[in-house]
């Protein structure tokens, strides 16, 4: 059976055309109040009243009344009631709608069960049927349909106004109590006209998620309307096709469908949807990793290293590191000339800024904030992706332009290496150095130098070498320095007598 | 019709949650200048500005505005309150808020025109805030979020603009657009009045300082209004206030 056969089988017969016009009509106006409810949350208002016409529809059965009449009128008054209550007692909103509507309900069952009879049957009107809708009842759906849409078109501004923000529009003049009952009256009226369809208790998810689902996928009110609307028609439609082929309730299967386009919305919506948000993370998460790499490309080999040294600073499996370089090289960030990688102009640029963000952020958060310089580097690891080169240069401005970090490290466009360091491990016992930069990694490392006053700028003599370190006289006291610290401390290649012995540029942030 | 004043008050007394805010309130405000309204916490500087556009009923006295009740004055009166109290998460961008400001001018049912629009993209601009017009209300900062407001009163086209505590709370920026606008909206002739807690600031930017403790302490040019006494009696026994009104003074000419 094509798709086509499958639309139009049931429409063969007369109460699922009936029930198909039912359905569109409902699904529609019950969006557009959704949307209204939701940011007015009155999302209990349309429970509340929905519970209500119980008593009203019985009523009308005991005097003779077309269930209509009965049902807007109690509608009404519990809308009514539920504000009464709210005004002259302490009750608060909530409190007054649970407890006006269980009593309407209540009212409603007593009477029910006092009537028996086959007119009014309980289980239609708490859950619908749509099957049996008359034509009577599909002109007065229409009805409904057409003063509910035809009052919200009208006053669509205004309604706007007086739910985003009452206080300006009681100050425009707008009176704000007729706009209330207005809708009052409106979500009684479309609750009256479901309840053929989706009965009493579903009624309340036809008024609150087509325009949750709505809400989650827009910023604007008119594309919120419209989007409600598409949830609602497809919502019934669907609903009202699954049931006659699965053989399940209608109104029942109408709000599962719509539950599972909320659900989609949350998933999927784009600014909230939770894979949308894994997206972004991933993406923010592969941006960082690049920066990275460009940043260590850049301080470990100005003019090109292995692909496997690059790959192991910034912890990247050596397959992934090949497809980021791929990626860098299709940017004009990289070049890769087979065995070594190096940055082009452009990659070089963007990892001076980012060496110059870290190394300002590291300043900042010693000299501002207050944090240790063995803390800083962790933190300016983070925040060097999320600023923006203005950010730096506001930082560079309030630091006073400072030329090196906390750790002595040279801020960008200080450059590095115009002057070797040589590092402490290699000066020999009588020399007296300067501490030039510190390797800022490893926050153990730099607590136990602070600790022992090694820091940029001190001056210290090499007391005695020996296998495990060396001892060195700081600021008077002679302290103990195992190789593992040592090797952590470069010094001022001037302020050596032999600066051929073992020079070597720092590689570190 | 020059000649009328902007804001006439008698005899007003107003209470906010069953208590008097303010009592016996005279005041009456020629058209086109800047009034800065000055008075500590609770001395009813809200209660007024809501009194004055109709959102507070007087228990005594009566408000007119260009001569006319409140009721019939509200297409010339804008208010923005100290921090408007909407949902924020509502689906509605900038741009969209400062149009509901044409909502008096376009009348109940119409839809606004091409003009209306014009007007309300032409104040978004004047605030700044052009840029970020199709950015949801919530997702603006909190002095954006009141450049907005701002603007939206400024799309009334009121003759009568009314501020509550523009300053507290916003950033720099925000800031001066507000006080470059009441500049501009002097030259519009336009009648402004401020709530404002800014005193260092309150000698220069205003043309007119009223200064109120629940009643009128005193209404004047700033020169005449702004003494220590006059400013002892309105903030009454606070210390700590009184010492920033002493330190304002030093720095008079």
């Amino acid at each position: 059976m094509s798709l086509w056969e499958l639309v139009l089988e049931p429409l063969q017969y007369t109460f699922m055309q009936r029930a198909l016009m039912a359905a569109l009509l409902v699904g529609s106006i019950c969006a557009v109040l959704s949307c209204f409810l939701l940011v007015k949350r009155w999302a209990l208002l349309g429970d509340a009243i929905s519970h209500a016409v119980l008593p009203g529809v019985a009523l009308a059965y005991l005097l003779g009344l077309p269930f209509f009449v009965g049902a807007v009128t109690t509608g009404i008054l519990t809308a009514l009631g539920i504000s009464a209550v709210e005004r002259h007692t302490r009750i608060k909103e909530d409190s007054a709608m649970g407890i006006v509507f269980t009593g309407a309900f209540a009212l409603g069952f007593v009477l029910v069960s006092r009537i028996r009879s086959k007119a009014v049957d309980l289980f239609h009107i708490l859950f619908g049927n749509v099957l049996g809708v008359s034509d009577s009842d599909l002109v007065l759906t229409a009805a409904t349909g057409a003063v509910v849409l035809g009052v919200v078109l009208l006053l669509y501004k205004e309604l706007v106004l007086w739910t985003f923000d009452p206080v300006a529009a009681a100050a425009m003049g707008l009176p704000t109590g007729v706009l209330h009952y207005t809708l009052m009256f409106l979500l009684s009226l479309t609750i009256v006209a479901s309840l053929q369809t989706v009965g009493i208790v579903l009624v309340v998810a036809m008024l609150i998620t087509p325009g949750g689902v709505a809400f989650l996928l827009t910023d604007r009110m008119s594309r919120m309307l419209g989007l409600a609307v598409a949830v609602g028609v497809v919502s019934a439609v669907t609903g009202l096709y699954l049931s006659y082929y699965l053989n399940v309730a209608s109104g029942a299967t109408m709000v599962l469908v719509a539950s599972v386009l909320f659900c989609l919305a949350v998933l999927l919506g784009p600014r909230e949807g939770l894979v949308g948000e894994w997206a972004r993370r991933r993406r923010l998460a592969e941006e960082r990793v690049a920066e990275d790499f460009l940043k260590q490309a850049y301080v470990l080999g100005p003019d090109g290293l292995a692909l496997e040294r690059v790959a192991e600073r910034v912890g990247l499996p050596a397959r992934q590191a090949r497809q980021l370089l791929r990626r860098l090289q299709r940017a004009g960030l990289a070049r890769w000339d087979g065995s070594r990688v190096s940055l082009t102009d452009a990659g070089r640029a963007r990892a001076v800024e980012l060496v110059r963000s870290h190394r300002l952020w590291e300043r900042y958060l010693v000299e501002q904030a207050g944090l240790s310089w063995a803390e800083v580097h962790a933190e300016a690891e983070r925040l060097e992706h999320l600023s923006p080169t203005e950010l730096a240069a506001r930082l560079d401005e309030a630091l006073g332009h400072p030329r090196r970090d906390p750790h002595g490290s040279p801020i960008p466009p200080e450059v590095a290496g115009a002057v070797p360091s040589v590092r402490l491990l290699d000066r020999a016992p009588g020399e007296r150095v300067e501490v030039r930069e510190v390797e800022d990694e490893d926050p153990e490392v730099l607590r136990a130098l602070e600790a022992r006053g090694v820091r940029p700028g001190v001056r210290l003599e090499v007391v005695e070498r020996a296998p495990g370190g060396l001892r060195v006289r700081c600021d008077g006291q002679e302290v103990w320095l195992d190789a593992h610290l040592a090797a952590a401390v470069y010094t001022h290649a001037e302020a050596a007598p032999k600066a051929d012995d073992g020079t070597s540029e720092r590689r570190g942030l | 019709m020059r000649d009328v004043p902007a804001i006439r008050v008698e005899n007003l007394t107003v209470s906010y949650r069953g208590k008097p805010a303010i009592r016996n309130v005279s005041v009456v405000v020629a058209q086109g200048l800047r009034v800065g309204l000055i008075g500590p916490n609770g001395a009813g500087k809200s209660t007024l500005l809501r009194a004055l556009v109709g959102l507070l009923v007087p228990d005594t006295g009566r408000v007119e505005l260009f001569g006319l009740p409140v009721r019939e004055a509200r297409k010339l009166v804008a208010y923005v309150p100290q921090r408007s109290e909407v949902d924020w998460d509502y689906p509605v961008v900038a741009e969209e808020v400062v149009l509901m400001g044409r909502f008096p001018h376009v009348g109940w049912v119409r839809r606004p025109r091409t003009e209306d629009r014009r007007v309300a993209w032409e104040c978004l601009r004047q605030v700044g805030m052009e840029e970020l017009a199709h950015r949801q209300i919530g997702q603006l900062s909190g002095g954006q979020q009141q450049r907005v407001f701002l603007a939206r009163a400024l799309a009334q086209e009121a003759r009568l603009l009314l501020l509550d505590e523009p300053f507290v709370g916003v950033d720099a920026a925000t800031e001066e657009a507000i006080y470059g606008l009441l500049d501009r909206l002097r030259e519009e002739g336009r009648t402004v009045v401020v709530a404002t807690h800014d005193l260092s600031r309150a000698q220069t930017a205003f043309d007119r300082l009223l200064l109120l403790n629940q009643h009128v302490v005193a209404y004047g040019p700033p020169a005449e209004v702004f003494q220590p006494a006059l400013l002892q009696r309105t903030y009454g026994g606070r210390l700590t206030l009184l010492e920033v009104a002493d330190q304002r003074m030093a720095i008079r000419p």
